[in-house]
């Protein structure tokens, strides 16, 4: 009896389980994930006490994620947190460079194609115009952090 | 000339026809054969190609034979159960409160919303439109079959889905797909395939990559081991980031060219993917005639008696005409910077991208040494005396350099059909009318065939143009727009 009895309940406990135990497993490949693709690099995040991380990601543990706080090791416990930012680097800011130069180039070419004798102020205020442009563009499509979610949700 | 434009025409239609037609009498049969000789029944072969494909054998497209056939042969088990009854769909297996998504029920109605509790197997389910107490055996279950770029293949019940990833409970555990690792997918409810949802609803994968908006390169390259033709070039995908194309018709000319383009940046998300490519042309022999024409316009002629002047492109002259008799193709090479961007439309349907770039060639290096001082326009072509006009480069900065500035969009109206657009700045730019560039492809012109170098048209040089692109299958696409070359069409096959 004592044997159908925690059979039973184990079972029970097994199947309650479920959900739960694997929750945690896609949140451990999600963290395996997040060390294996973004070691070495910026990252921030805010944890469950509020606190603001930000740094060069070292490690990630079971329990902890441990990132380079101006040049020293700080652990962060990541049971609190959900998301995890990759801060954009110089080569981001480098084509956020290229494109608002790209944009520049092509005000200035459009003008001299597009106006007869365009004089410098003309030329100038387009070169600058297109310039801008493309560096706005630029920076939001090329220079914003990429968020990765560490959560164990299983839905969108 | 009117005949080869009928042939070519026909040939064209034939081809595009051909893609993707309805099953060939030689597939049915090896598919009834092949079903006869694995032991399955017509009904077990019926309820299979009703599951996978949601159609009969003679409604199969030649893919799709192909695939069973494939199928068949690799011995997979397609004998199933009749057709599933309402009664015999599958309930889902797990439901769980905050499960938020589209949900598939028993009697076909679907349900976008976020459930709040499951009590005595009555789940309560609020939506936008009212919060709804359901029994739990009338949700059906979603199960998929994801193959991954590696070639790994899950199959389970779908647990859930972020826009970055599918959480699969599978036999031995669960697992997690990228969405942008996704190759195939079929997606079931209650068991049974739900092709319209997953063609209609929703975009894993785009089903047409871009390389090229008409004639600009996008900043995304042929996947690595891809093999590419079109029209005017084949290429092949080397690795992810590095492709190389050549303009076949040039070619078998005499001018070997060469076309590497190399991605140097790249960052991919499931919602966005952005990144930025180099490439470069190298043609061995590249005609001065097509250079001389393409940028007619920039060529002036003054009458040395009354000062007149006009452009090559307004006079009665041709290119050829004022080239010195004995001058050499030229070593050609061009050079362009392009970054592009792709990310999922804000309505969760389809993708939407840009494309900026600039290309600049060498093509006016020693440009002076090419051309005869002055011609003459001879009496008897005109009825004034004979004119003599000395010929000489534009000296205005727009022509110090060739050019070419353009910003592409690309946006999915469907799976296969996309709208495409393009606005540029190019100096030697010349638009030319339907028939002129058929016949330029043509080689009718006197110009090498399938390339496009004609030495007509009006310069155009601020211009834009849009049009469709449809993908055909997974490996042909065809469009059309209001520009030459009016019509694209290429192949990609993958895993070449």
């Amino acid at each position: 009896m004592n044997k159908i009895l925690s059979i039973a309940l184990l079972s029970c406990a097994v199947l309650a389980g479920q959900p739960t135990s694997n929750l945690r497993v896609v949140r451990d490949i999600r963290l395996e994930n997040l060390k294996r693709d973004h070691s070495g690099r910026s990252i921030h995040f805010v944890d469950s006490n509020s606190r603001y991380g930000q740094g060069v990601l070292l490690d990630v543990t079971e329990k902890s994620i441990i990132i380079s706080e101006l040049g020293s090791p700080v652990s962060y416990d990541h049971s609190g947190i959900d998301h995890v930012f990759v801060d954009p680097e110089m080569k981001e800011m480098a084509m956020v460079f290229g494109l608002g130069a790209l944009g520049g180039l092509a005000g200035y070419l459009g003008i001299i194609l597009g106006h007869s004798d365009p004089d410098a102020a003309m030329k100038g205020v387009t070169s600058t115009l297109g310039a801008g442009l493309a560096t706005l563009v630029g920076y939001r499509t090329f220079y914003k952090p990429i968020k990765i979610d560490i959560s164990g949700r299983a839905r969108g | 000339m009117r005949l080869n434009r009928y042939l070519a025409l026909v040939f064209l239609t034939a081809s595009l026809m051909a893609q993707d037609g309805t099953i060939l009498p030689g597939q049915r049969s090896a598919i009834l054969s092949l079903a006869q000789s694995n032991g399955y029944s017509t009904k077990d072969l019926e309820s299979y190609l009703t599951e996978s494909y949601g159609k009969q054998i003679n409604n199969l497209t030649r893919t799709e034979g192909a695939e069973v056939i494939r199928a068949l042969q690799a011995g997979i088990e397609v004998r199933r159960a009749p057709a599933n009854t309402n009664k015999d769909l599958e309930t889902a297996s797990l439901l769980e409160p905050g499960m938020k998504k589209l949900f598939h029920l028993r009697d076909g109605t679907i349900r976008d919303g976020e459930i709040l509790s499951v009590e005595d197997d009555l789940v309560v389910l609020k939506t936008a439109s009212g919060t709804f107490n359901i029994p739990s055996d009338q949700f059906l279950s979603e199960t998929a079959d994801i193959t991954n770029k590696k070639g790994e293949l899950f199959k389970g019940v779908v647990l859930g889905e972020t826009v970055e990833e599918f959480i699969i409970r599978t036999a031995f555990g669960d697992a997690i797909v990228q969405k942008r690792d996704i190759r195939t997918m079929k997606r079931y409810h209650g068991g049974v395939l739900d092709r319209q949802y997953e063609e209609k609803r929703k975009f894993y994968q785009g089903a047409a990559q871009l390389i090229h908006i008409f004639m600009d390169p996008t900043a995304f390259p042929l996947a690595g081991n891809t093999f590419y033709l079109s029209g005017l070039s084949v290429g092949y995908g080397l690795t992810d980031n590095f492709m190389v194309t050549t303009k076949f018709g040039s070619n078998f000319s005499g001018d070997l060219n060469f076309h590497p383009r190399m991605r140097f940046y790249h960052r991919k998300s499931a919602e966005k993917e952005v990144a930025a490519t180099l490439g470069f042309g190298l043609h061995r022999a590249y005609s001065i005639n097509s250079i001389i024409a393409k940028y007619s316009h920039a060529i002036t002629l003054t009458n040395n008696e009354s000062g007149y002047e006009k452009t090559l492109e307004e006079s009665e002259f041709n290119a050829g005409d004022i080239l010195k008799d004995k001058v050499d193709n030229i070593l050609y090479a061009e050079t362009y910077l392009v970054f592009s961007s792709r990310s999922v439309n804000p309505t969760g349907r389809g993708k939407m991208g840009w494309s900026a770039g600039a290309k600049v060639s060498n093509a006016f290096m020693n440009r002076d040494t090419w051309r005869k001082d002055e011609i003459t326009l001879y009496a008897q072509e005109t009825a004034d005396a004979d004119s003599i006009f000395d010929i000489s480069w534009s000296g205005e900065g727009k022509y110090k350099v060739p050019f070419r500035c353009w910003l592409s969009l690309e946006y999915d109206l469907r799976t296969n059909l996309k709208f495409v657009g393009s606005a540029w700045i190019d100096n030697g730019y010349k638009t030319l009318k339907l028939s002129q560039t058929v016949d330029d492809y043509f080689g009718l012109d006197d110009s090498p065939s399938f390339s496009l170098d004609s030495p007509r048209g009006d310069a155009s040089m601020i211009d834009f143009d849009f049009g469709m692109l449809y993908a055909v299958n997974d490996n042909f696409r065809v469009g059309i727009h209001f520009q030459q070359p009016y019509i694209d069409f290429y192949w990609e096959f993958f895993e070449f």
